[in-house]
């Protein structure tokens, strides 16, 4: 009596630890993990409720994909006939040791709706539509699939997890570039491609890009640093500048970006949207005006050895700033502007530069009188060649100088001849109308009205010169042939108001 | 006795005056004398020193303003103060020889040597007694008037101590340069020609007394003197028309420069 009480308490006790199984409905996965247990079960008779796809079913034998157990219809009983084409079924019953190995009895058997129409319907019966609901939904199938090895079943994962992707990508502010790329970085979890996943991190730093550009100031260099860490090719420089890719993708970053599928532009995209970040930060710090456009060019180049555009526009930026300031610059600094002008292809900066220089020391230089005069026509040969106005100058400190050797040296130089008090070319010389004194001097006589000039080309340098100065007159006799010998004497004679001596008199001493 | 008296007056005479008492009388007055000099000399000098500084400073104002009549005086002035103080130096030197070159800068002669024979020649041909009449007029004329030359001095054979090779006809009647003795004596003679830019001053012109065909124009031998300056050189109007020329010249001058022992202010 007490052996009966006995186990009759046991089987209630065990009917109450049974009732678990009973009442949640296992996966077939879930089941597959207790097989350790199952012997166990198996005496405690523990009835479960299990779910799965099957692999095989007759009347009374029935066999679930990745179960290696074998389910049997208890006796009596016939599984029902299935109404759909779903090969998800649900079965009650418990293990039992039989002939000597496990088997699930079968209780009752259910056919249950596929995983993908059960899909549909949890879909349809979301009550919140969150990312985190999609999320679930979408493990679910992730797992379901994977266990399954169901690579259709695993799409559908990937596209529910696109809902909640998108869910969570609306929930973002605008703006959020660190949520968006917080949430990037989760895309691979959630079987998302590649290049879904660079999109938005482009989208994200073109957020930060974006918000940068409207504070006004240059980014910060962090910004430059994260593109270039975070964006594959980033820091490879271009073999060709990409012009037209430049543009486009300048005109619509994302579309641009959005639409380009293959790596290899995507990879030159990422690299032109660091170049603008970089140069940004480059351009940022430089002066408008261009005076450190050498300095900013280097840092160009240096980064972006790509934009050589770019490069050279920042040098020519600079020398045109050097170019408007020239009046303020030194000697040195004037040549080296011309030198690098003329290095460059472009001779008439060069030449302006120089000019505009000249013209504004020539106010100063004047002030100085002939001496200023003098410097400044040496200015204008060694600096512009310009015979025609360093004559000029030296003509003019002529006039003013008392002391006017050097100067005359300077303008006998540039082929300068003093003629009747006037500086004249040797072209003008050769250019004036003959006269009988020129014929004659070609033909090397010597006449009256002659200048020493004239004499000298006529019949050579004399022996000796006297002169003889009296109040506004200089009388001097040139006298040709040796002493005590038949000699030529030419007298000249210059008067105080006269630029030039003029031969007078001419005696031959014997 | 009589002789012994007279003999006793002399005695007494020459011992007064080698008396003890004269002695210190003379010892004093010669003394007092002396300082007197001293004292007179020494406000001599320093009013001196005092002219020539702001003489000289004049002078050279007046020389770059071309004043040079202005200069002259200021010149004459400093060398007569260096005179006065006695210094005998380079700047002196110097001091002088301004005064020198300015004297004959703003003295020359009116007309050039050929024209003041040329008048002679006519004299001669117009009057009777022209020669003489003419001696009378360029005595008044140009007597002491200056001329500056630039030429090349040569041995003389007539007893002066230099020739001006300067070859001049009037007409037909040849032109002789006569300098004398004294001219340019301190000048080395070799023998051989040596150029020069020298000064001098007109003493006569007069025809050659034993041909009487040839004109004979005298210069002071006393007043001759080498040129130094440059500026001064110019101020005259002599101007070379070559560069080469004006280097010759221009060396010639440093080297007269030098010879005469002449120190230039801010040399």
């Amino acid at each position: 009596m007490r052996t009966a009480f006995r186990i009759q308490v046991g089987l209630l006790l065990l009917c109450g630890a049974a009732a678990p199984g009973l009442a949640a409905t296992r996966s077939i996965e879930s089941f597959q993990k207790l097989e350790s247990e199952w012997p166990t079960f198996a005496l405690t008779g523990t009835v479960f409720t299990l779910e799965g796809r099957y692999s095989s079913m007759s009347k009374t034998a029935l066999r679930f994909e990745k179960c290696n157990l074998s389910f049997q219809a208890r006796e009596g009983y016939q599984f029902p006939r299935l109404l759909t084409r779903s090969r998800t079924v649900e079965v009650v019953g418990s293990l039992q040791k039989r002939r000597g190995r496990l088997e699930f009895v079968v209780d009752r058997l259910k056919q249950m709706p596929s995983d993908l129409d059960r899909l549909h319907s949890e879909l349809a019966g979301l009550r919140e539509r969150t990312a985190e609901a999609y999320y679930e939904l979408g493990r679910w199938v992730q797992a379901r699939a994977s266990f399954y090895e169901d690579e259709e079943f695993a799409q559908e994962a990937a596209d529910i997890f696109w809902r909640g992707i998108q869910q969570e990508r609306r929930q973002l502010e605008d703006g959020d570039a660190e949520g968006l790329l917080a949430l990037a970085a989760r895309l691979p979890d959630y079987n998302q491609p590649a290049s879904l996943q660079q999109e938005y991190v482009h989208e994200a730093f073109h957020m930060l890009w974006s918000a940068s550009q409207k504070e006004g100031e240059p980014p910060a260099e962090n910004l430059a640093v994260r593109l270039k860490e975070t964006l594959d090719g980033a820091d490879t420089p271009l073999t060709d500048p990409a012009s037209e890719l430049r543009r486009e993708y300048l005109a619509d970053p994302l579309t641009t970006y959005r639409d380009t599928t293959d790596e290899e532009t995507r990879l030159k995209l990422h690299r032109i949207f660091y170049g603008e970040v970089r140069l940004a930060t480059i351009e940022g710090v430089a002066d408008p005006d261009g005076r450190d456009g050498y300095m900013t060019a280097a840092k160009i180049g240096q980064w972006l050895p790509e934009r050589s555009d770019l490069v050279e526009s920042w040098r020519q930026k600079e020398l045109m700033y050097r170019l408007a300031n020239v009046t303020e610059a030194d000697r040195r600094d004037v040549v080296e502007l011309a030198e690098l002008f003329n290095a460059r292809g472009q001779p008439a900066h060069a030449r302006q530069a120089i000019t505009a220089w000249l013209d504004a020391r020539e106010a100063r230089l004047r002030e100085r009188g002939p001496g200023g005069l003098m410097q400044l026509a040496d200015e204008h040969l060694s600096l512009l060649e310009d015979r025609s106005k360093a004559s000029e100058l030296l003509i003019e400190a002529y006039e003013l100088s008392p002391v006017k050797d050097e100067i005359a040296e300077r303008l006998e130089k540039l082929d300068f001849v003093r003629e009747e008090g006037r500086w004249l070319t040797k072209e003008e010389l050769r250019a004036r109308p003959p006269d009988e004194l020129e014929a004659a001097v070609s033909e090397g006589r010597i006449e009256l009205g002659m200048t020493g000039r004239q004499v000298r080309q006529a019949i050579g340098v004399p022996t000796a010169v006297t002169r003889i100065a009296s109040r506004k007159q200089i009388y001097e006799i040139w006298i040709y042939g040796e002493r005590d010998s038949s000699r030529l004497a030419v007298h000249f004679l210059k008067r105080d108001h006269q630029p030039q001596a003029k031969m007078v008199a001419i005696s031959q001493e014997r | 006795m009589e002789t012994g008296r007279i003999r006793h007056r002399r005695n007494f005479s020459v011992s007064r005056l080698l008396s003890p008492f004269s002695l210190v009388i003379v010892a004093v007055a010669l003394t007092l004398f002396g300082t007197g000099y001293w004292m007179f000399r020494s406000s001599e000098v320093s009013q001196a020193e005092a002219t020539l500084i702001a003489a000289e400073e004049k002078g050279v104002a007046a020389l770059n303003a071309g004043h040079i009549e202005v200069a002259k005086l200021e010149f004459a002035a400093a060398a007569a103060a260096l005179d006065a103080i006695g210094r005998e130096d380079g700047h002196a030197r110097w001091i002088r020889q301004m005064h020198r070159e300015t004297t004959a800068a703003s003295e020359l002669a009116a007309d050039s040597l050929f024209e003041i024979v040329a008048q002679a020649e006519q004299w001669r041909r117009q009057q009777e007694s022209g020669v003489r009449a003419w001696e009378d007029h360029f005595r008044l004329t140009y007597g002491e008037t200056w001329m500056v030359f630039e030429t090349t001095l040569w041995p003389a054979d007539d007893g002066s101590r230099h020739r001006i090779d300067f070859p001049l006809e009037i007409g037909e009647t040849p032109v002789r340069l006569v300098t004398g003795a004294a001219f340019l004596a301190d000048l080395p003679e070799n023998g051989e020609p040596r150029e020069v830019v020298l000064a001098a001053q007109l003493k006569r012109c007069r025809l050659d007394r034993a041909t009487r065909e040839s004109w004979v124009v005298e210069f002071e031998p006393a007043t001759a003197f080498l040129w130094s300056d440059l500026e001064n050189y110019r101020a005259i109007g002599f101007e070379a028309d070559d560069l080469h020329a004006a280097k010759k010249t221009a060396e010639l001058l440093a080297k007269q420069t030098a010879q005469l022992g002449i120190e230039k202010p801010g040399t």
